[in-house]
Parts: structure tokens; C-alpha cells; sequence
């Protein structure tokens, strides 16, 4: 999989931001692994990567960080706009604003015309291991991140995370 | 609904939601609140061994700092969480980046309760705090870009800006005026940022401005053509969608033409027709 399209769990009365998945269709690829912690107040594991579109060049950030209860959060952004935002390990279904429930452990948060991820109502997708992806520990879960919103990790030193 | 019907809706709100969870070393206490993810906010409790035990926000303040890229020293969010902190007299645990405070088993809930507030104003605000300033210069922009584009022409001289048009019953201010020779017609061009604080009010004032000018009987030698010029800055909120959509329904039955300066296609229709009414030759 390269790209997750998540329209079939919205209303009929509702659409996908087309310029927002326009970007998550388009090929990317993560190039930098940024050390920041001095001087910050931050989660004990955290990663932040540096995301650019292949035809546009723009750069988005991925952050990726894990609570104390072991669930891992992720989110893919730019500085004005939410493009997804992912929950993992978590325990509890998350309500989608149409009445569907998303099952746990994994999901996703996508924005649509009526419900952007600023909002607190916002829609999720489920998310499903694929392969070694397991979603599991915090390198297979960037790596099911990316999976589903078409991010080449292979400029990345995953050892290293 | 009766009375005892609210209460019982309101008690199922605040009492059945919240819930206490058994984590590994502790458990967590899942408050009746969601946070901007959706999911109930939490706040987690561990037995120490010297008859305390600690709370903490269960690292979900730095994640969601980290995530708002509001984490550095002097960001707005990060000096929120430290005034907070201090006013409450609560630790920050840099190493683990959790917010936590240590209570003594025997009834100290007032600090609890204290705690529980501070953590869910933290997790109500943080989200809104990054959160972008409206575009108070969009139109300022795409005037100036219309400007620089119709002065690239070199015919200034011929082209009014900020022009008075007389409607039939008030006086109106377009961004640019000038007549087209060829059949002696007025142009006028109205250009409406609807990246404003308010859409749909600029989109309401295109409409009436637009009913007023071309409902005046100029001289038959004389027509009148307006442009109305529109963008909405790549802003896809659901009030500019009704602003957009409010302008383009109303140009066929008031008469106007809309071109939305966001879209290519529409961009260089306009910017073509102009082109053509300024060339030497129909001047």
C-alpha cells in the first residue's frame, strides 16, 4: 500500500479536502531526523522528520511520540494545516461524527470539508498491520504510518530511532 | 424531557464516563472530558513506596507541545505550561516529560482536583494556542498582485484605481475603472479576499454593490460590465465554501462575471480579457 483513501467512511454530505490528499497521494520522502531536546520540554521517546513532496518540494513535518501508557501518537502537518493524525496501542474505540465506530488498537484521523483534524469531532480510519509492520513497537509503527500516507523511509537510519 | 430524564442524561455524561483503568505500574484515571483527539483525557496514579503516591498527565502535555512544534524554550504553548506549573506548584520531569505531583495517601483531593484542572485547561488550550492568525492581509495581497498584473499593461493612465461608480442608489468603491473603447463600455473590477475575518459579509457586500451599479440606466451609448474578483487563499472553511459558492450562483442572474484568482484556469481567463480590453488598439 502507498496511500490509505479513506472516503469510504465519510457521509455522502461530506468530501475529502482534495488539495490535502492531493499531497498525500503524491510521493514523499523523509530526509532528515532532527535532535532537539535541549532546552525543551519533550516526551521521553519522540522522533521528528522532515517530509518533502517529490514534485512540489514542499517540506511537512511528520512527529511521532509515545505516553507513559505505551501508546504511540502521530501526526503529519504543516504549519497551518493537519493532513492525518494516528493513535496507536490504544484501548478505547474512537466515534467517527457519522455514529461509526472505530474499533482499537490503531487508527487514523483524516481531516474533510466539515470536520478539519482542528476540531475535536474529527474523522478516524482503522488502521491494519501489514507484514512486519506490526504497529507494535515505535519503528513499526512509523513504518505503518507511512505505509498508508506514501512516505519513503529509505533516507532514514531507522537503527538509529 | 422531564427533569429527571436531564439529570439522568447529565449524570451518564459527567459520573458513568469516567472510568479507571489498570496500567502496568498504577492505573489511570480517564476523565469525562475528551481531548482534541477524541479520546477521554487521562491523568495516571502510582503507589510509591513511602505511603505517597504520585499523579502525572501521563506525558500528554510534551506530546502534544512536541506535536504543536510548541515544545521550545520561549514558544507561547511551552511558557503556558511553565506559568501553570509554577503557580501550582507541580514538577516537571524533563527526563520522562511528564507534569506530576506527589500526594500524601491520607486526603490531600483538593490538590488532586487542582491537579485535574490544570491539566484539563492545559489540554483545552494548548490545541488553539498554534492555531494560525486569520489572514487580516489577504486582501492587501491580492490587490497588490492585481495591482502589479494590470500595471505590467504600462497603461496605468488609462486605468482608475479605487474608483467612486455611482449605483442607483449609493456610491461605491471598486479597486479599478477604466472604459473600453472598442464599444464604449465601463469595466469595473471589484475585488473581494475572502480570506477576511468574514466571507460571507464580503461576499454580501459584492452581491448588493453588484445589484446597485448595474441596475443604473447609463447612456445608451454607455454599458456597464463588472468583474468581480475573488480568493480564498487556500482558506476551505466551511463559511468561505457558502462565500464562493454565494458569488458564483448570483454573477448570471445580477449580471456580474466572478473569477476566483486561486484557480489557473479562471486566473488567466481574466487576466486574457483584460489583456485584450487594454491592448493600444482598443484603447
Amino acid at each position: 500500500m502507498s496511500y490509505y483513501d479513506p472516503i469510504r467512511w465519510i457521509d455522502a454530505s461530506d468530501s475529502l479536502v482534495a488539495t490535502i490528499e492531493a499531497k498525500l497521494r503524491a510521493t514523499k520522502t523523509a530526509e532528515s531526523n532532527r535532535e532537539s531536546r535541549s532546552r525543551a520540554y519533550l516526551p521521553r521517546h519522540e522522533l521528528e522528520l522532515d517530509i518533502v513532496i517529490a514534485e512540489s518540494g514542499e517540506v511537512i513535518r511528520l512527529t511521532e511520540w509515545e505516553d507513559r501508557a505505551g501508546r504511540f501518537h502521530l501526526g503529519l502537518a504543516n504549519t497551518s494545516d493537519t493532513y492525518r493524525r494516528a493513535d496507536f496501542k490504544v484501548a478505547s474505540y474512537h466515534h467517527n461524527p457519522n455514529g461509526v465506530d472505530i474499533p482499537p488498537p490503531h487508527h487514523m484521523h483524516f481531516p474533510t470539508v466539515k470536520h478539519s483534524l482542528k476540531e475535536r469531532h474529527t474523522y478516524a480510519h482503522p488502521v491494519s498491520p501489514t507484514g512486519d509492520k506490526s504497529g507494535e513497537d515505535f519503528v513499526s509503527v512509523l513504518r505503518l504510518f507511512c505505509d498508508y500516507t506514501n512516505i519513503m523511509l529509505g533516507r532514514v537510519n531507522l537503527r538509529l530511532i | 424531557m422531564t427533569s429527571e430524564e436531564l439529570l439522568s442524561q447529565v449524570k451518564e455524561a459527567v459520573v458513568n464516563r469516567m472510568r479507571v483503568v489498570a496500567v502496568g505500574d498504577g492505573f489511570l484515571i480517564q476523565l469525562p472530558f475528551d481531548n482534541y483527539r477524541g479520546e477521554p483525557m487521562e491523568i495516571g496514579v502510582r503507589l510509591q513506596d513511602n505511603g505517597s503516591f504520585l499523579i502525572d498527565d501521563v506525558g500528554y502535555v510534551s506530546g502534544l507541545l512536541f506535536e504543536l512544534n510548541e515544545h521550545t524554550e520561549g514558544a507561547p504553548g511551552n511558557l503556558l505550561i511553565k506559568q501553570l506549573v509554577d503557580s501550582y506548584e507541580l514538577e516537571i520531569d524533563y527526563d520522562d516529560g511528564i507534569i506530576t505531583e506527589r500526594l500524601s495517601i491520607t486526603g490531600e483531593v483538593e490538590k488532586l482536583l487542582d491537579f485535574i484542572k490544570v491539566i484539563t485547561s492545559i489540554e483545552t488550550v494548548l490545541p488553539f494556542i498554534s492555531r494560525p492568525r486569520k489572514k487580516v492581509e489577504g486582501r492587501r495581497r491580492l490587490t497588490a498582485q492585481l495591482s502589479r498584473e494590470i500595471s505590467q499593461l504600462r497603461l496605468p493612465l488609462k486605468v482608475e484605481k479605487l474608483a467612486k461608480v455611482a449605483g442607483k442608489h449609493e456610491i461605491w468603491d471598486v479597486e479599478y475603472k477604466y472604459t473600453r473603447k472598442e464599444d464604449n463600455s465601463e469595466i469595473l473590477i471589484l475585488v473581494a479576499d475572502l480570506g477576511l475575518k468574514e466571507p460571507r459579509e464580503r461576499a454580501a457586500h459584492v452581491i448588493t454593490l453588484a445589484s446597485d451599479v448595474l441596475d443604473v440606466q447609463l447612456r445608451q451609448s454607455l454599458r456597464r460590465e463588472l468583474r468581480v474578483v475573488y480568493s480564498s487563499n487556500g482558506d476551505h472553511s466551511e463559511a468561505t465554501r457558502r462565500a464562493v459558492n454565494i458569488i458564483d450562483d448570483y454573477q448570471k442572474r445580477i449580471g456580474y462575471k466572478a473569477f476566483n484568482y486561486s484557480d489557473p484556469m479562471s486566473k488567466s481567463l481574466f487576466a486574457s480579457i483584460t489583456v485584450q480590453d487594454l491592448s493600444p488598439m482598443k484603447m
